[in-house]
């Protein structure tokens, strides 16, 4: 079927008018085996194909396999379609396109059109076509046509001028032309003609792949969206099922508890020592099983990102006041000490204070759960290097080994064979307390000898503004890419509410790692939030303000919401201290900074 | 001294529990197994302090404390909202609705005295 001269080397011949028989040069001819290799590949039949790599014959969608929009029929012919209104210049470039493609494993057949219209309204009924239009007609120019020959989109548009003009050049690429020659130099070396239309040919079908692949794109972008939003209705139901059956759950739990509780005070009558003792079981493993399900409520929630965070300064006493009777009654029934060791004049707490009590508890538990019968649990509250206050737990438990400790808090992560065997709800538990305590923005630390004993212990920041940042930028830092702080001010134009409970409102509709920083001012607070737009920041609330408005819900009638800035994590603290320093100027804002805390 | 705590809760054993306890500690207990049968019973006994069941089959917990404070000879009884929802929107939602305190269950029952101590305390200063 091959037509054109080779020599020994293989190397192609193509004839050029002006000098008979010439080799093309080297590069051409690597180029041109590439092209030949094309047309081969491209002209077998479909079976053929799906067994090339090149013919993408692992993509489920069916690419045109022609050069362009079916540039190769049935018959194998590629039309050459030539536009010019000088007829000797069309039969001349008419007979160079053909002895160009004399050597070409397929057929070529010309069409010749002196006049564009013509040309225009006759192209769809060609197959397989390749337009060269000339540049200069009598009353237009080809560029004033060449758009319309690129609409058509009957195959792609080669610019043909008497000229080599540049700025042509760039106009015709810029209307859509594949590629554009000058007729002197191709009717000279027809070998221009035949790489032109080539490398059209090629462009063409890359535009055709690009078109293709671009609908799949979009026709996976639909099928994801639609999963995304399956999977985001199944998530919001599992959420839902959690919320159900943790709710459920509790009215029967509260009864057991409850009346194993009034047996045991004697209110059913007598009890025998035994009985009170066997009762507290009863009480204590209620009250776990009301544990484990707040911990997988939270769990839920933390991944739902709709647990609600309320950040009030406390003193560390209080939290411990709050617990120390659950965690006294657990220790009592395996006959643990427990000892309780807070530094005297620790400074306040900034915290959600259900969250750290928690948190608290669960280490406890977990520490009682490990420790041998009449060992000693100790917990102590210091103030650390970095200005935060540290609750540790120490037991003398079994100690858990290196490598345990490093995906101790992963979610549903066990402690190995022999604790998780121990302890139910472990892995849970442990988990939610590492959650917990970032919602507190503080950082949760893991210290273990096998033998002797573990220390959990985890950071919450102190009640001023410098500690709290800290804490935030140290969350924010841990996030990937390139998070940023955000910042808006919230401000009334009625002070009909005390600012408190605006801060409480805030808290309420911001997500988890959102701040809000508020000291007794009157009429602003900052709200701080890790996000990428602080735009979508201020919307968000926004929005939610209004929700929780239609639901008559929000105290507040007049919330205007600005923004202040958007920082890096590495800028984020002093930039905000300043701002709050700026704030208390102005008499806005009143807080104590307390820089050397 | 002697108070009267009315309890509406759809739950009867929840109910008992609470009964047991507030009778144990001095108190007379009256119950409602819904929202309108609690908003009669309190026109009918007006009693002290409102324990208020949230989930119930008619109207919920919050929707019969708004009715209850919006009578006058009722609203000024403290309501203490006990229930097993404790999303915190629960609890925003109860104070707004005019609830004293917030109590979720599984309760202590100790929580439960100190909180009726606290309101009863409180509504005889005022």
């Amino acid at each position: 079927m091959k037509r054109g001269l080779t020599d020994a080397n293989g190397v192609i011949y193509a004839y050029s008018n002006a000098d008979g028989l010439q080799p093309t040069k080297p590069s051409q001819r690597i180029q041109h085996d590439l092209i030949v290799d094309k047309i081969i590949n491209s002209s077998t039949t479909v079976a053929d194909q799906n067994k090339d790599p090149r013919a993408f014959s692992d993509t489920p969608l069916q690419f045109s396999e022609g050069f362009c929009m079916g540039t190769v029929n049935d018959e194998n012919t590629l039309n050459i379609v030539l536009i010019d209104d000088n007829h000797d210049h069309l039969s001349l470039m008419s007979a160079t396109v053909r002895n160009a493609f004399i050597s070409e494993p397929f057929e070529i057949s010309t069409q010749e059109f002196d006049n564009p219209a013509t040309a225009l309204t006759e192209i769809s009924k060609i197959p397989n076509q390749i337009i060269l239009i000339d540049y200069q007609f009598a009353t237009s120019t080809g560029l004033d046509w060449l758009s319309n020959f690129v609409r058509a989109n009957a195959g792609p548009v080669i610019l043909v001028t008497s000229s080599g003009d540049e700025s042509i050049a760039a106009k015709s690429f810029r209307e859509g032309a594949a590629d554009y020659i000058v007729k002197s130099e191709a009717i000279k070396n027809p070998a221009i003609i035949q790489r032109s239309i080539h490398e059209a040919l090629r462009k063409s079908r890359l535009v055709q792949l690009n078109h293709d692949l671009s609908s799949r794109l979009k026709l996976a972008n639909y099928e994801l969206n639609i999963k995304n939003r399956k999977l985001s209705e199944l998530t919001d139901t599992a959420h839902q099922f959690v919320e159900d059956v943790a709710h459920e759950f509790r009215t029967p739990l509260t009864v057991i508890k409850e009346f194993a509780s009034i047996i045991a005070d004697g209110l059913g009558g007598e009890v025998t020592e035994k009985q009170s003792q066997y009762l507290n079981h009863i009480t204590s493993s209620a009250s776990d099983l009301a544990g484990l399900i707040d911990d997988f409520l939270n769990s839920s929630r933390l991944r739902s990102n709709s647990i609600c965070v309320n950040r009030q300064q406390h003193t560390v006493d209080e939290i411990f006041n709050a617990v120390w009777p659950i965690l006294e009654s657990r220790a009592g029934s395996k006959s643990i000490e427990l000892v309780r060791d807070v530094d005297s004049n620790l400074p306040d707490i900034y915290i959600d204070s259900d969250k750290m009590q928690r948190s608290l508890i669960n280490l406890v538990v977990n520490a009682i759960k490990f420790s041998e019968q009449e060992s000693v649990v100790r917990v102590s509250a210091t103030m650390n290097d970095s200005c935060m206050v540290e609750i540790a737990v120490h037991d003398n438990g079994p100690g858990l080994p290196q490598q345990t400790i490093t995906d101790l808090f992963e979610r549903f992560n066990q402690g190995g064979q022999d604790t998780s065997r121990l302890a139910n709800g472990f892995g849970l538990g442990l988990n939610i307390v590492k959650e917990l305590v970032t919602i507190n923005l503080g950082v949760v630390k893991v210290e273990s000898t096998v033998g002797v004993g573990s220390t959990f212990s985890f950071t919450v920041p102190i009640a001023n503004n410098q500690s709290i940042l800290r804490g935030l930028v140290s969350q924010t830092s841990k996030h990937s890419g390139d998070p940023r702080i955000v910042v808006l001010s919230v401000n009334r134009t009625h002070d009909d509410q005390p600012i408190d409970q605006l801060a409480e409102y805030l808290n309420t509709m911001s997500y988890p790692m959102d701040l809000v920083l508020y000291s007794g001012g009157k009429s602003c607070l900052l709200l701080i939030g890790i996000t990428t737009e602080e735009e979508s920041f201020r919307q968000r609330i926004l929005k939610v303000d209004s929700e929780m408005r239609s639901k008559k819900l929000s105290p507040h009638s007049d919330l205007q919401i600005s923004i202040c800035g958007k920082w890096s994590a590495d800028e984020a603290e002093s930039r905000i201290l300043e701002l709050i320093e700026e704030s208390v100027q102005k008499g806005h804002y009143h807080v104590e900074v307390n820089l050397n805390c | 001294m002697s108070k009267s705590i009315l309890i509406v809760d759809d739950e009867p054993r929840i109910t008992a529990a609470l009964m047991t306890r507030i009778e144990a500690n001095g108190h007379t207990v009256y119950h409602a197994i819904n929202g309108l049968a609690g908003i009669e019973a309190a026109a009918l006994y007006e009693p002290d302090a409102i324990i208020l069941d949230i989930r119930m089959p008619d109207i919920d917990g919050y929707e019969t404390c708004i009715r209850l404070k919006r009578m006058p000879r009722l609203a000024d009884i403290p309501v203490i909202f006990l229930s097993a929802n404790v999303q915190d929107e629960a609890i925003m939602k109860a104070k707004a609705a005019g609830g004293a305190r917030f109590i979720s269950k599984p309760y202590e029952s100790a929580s439960i005295i100190k909180a009726l101590d606290e309101v009863l305390a409180d509504n005889q200063a005022a």
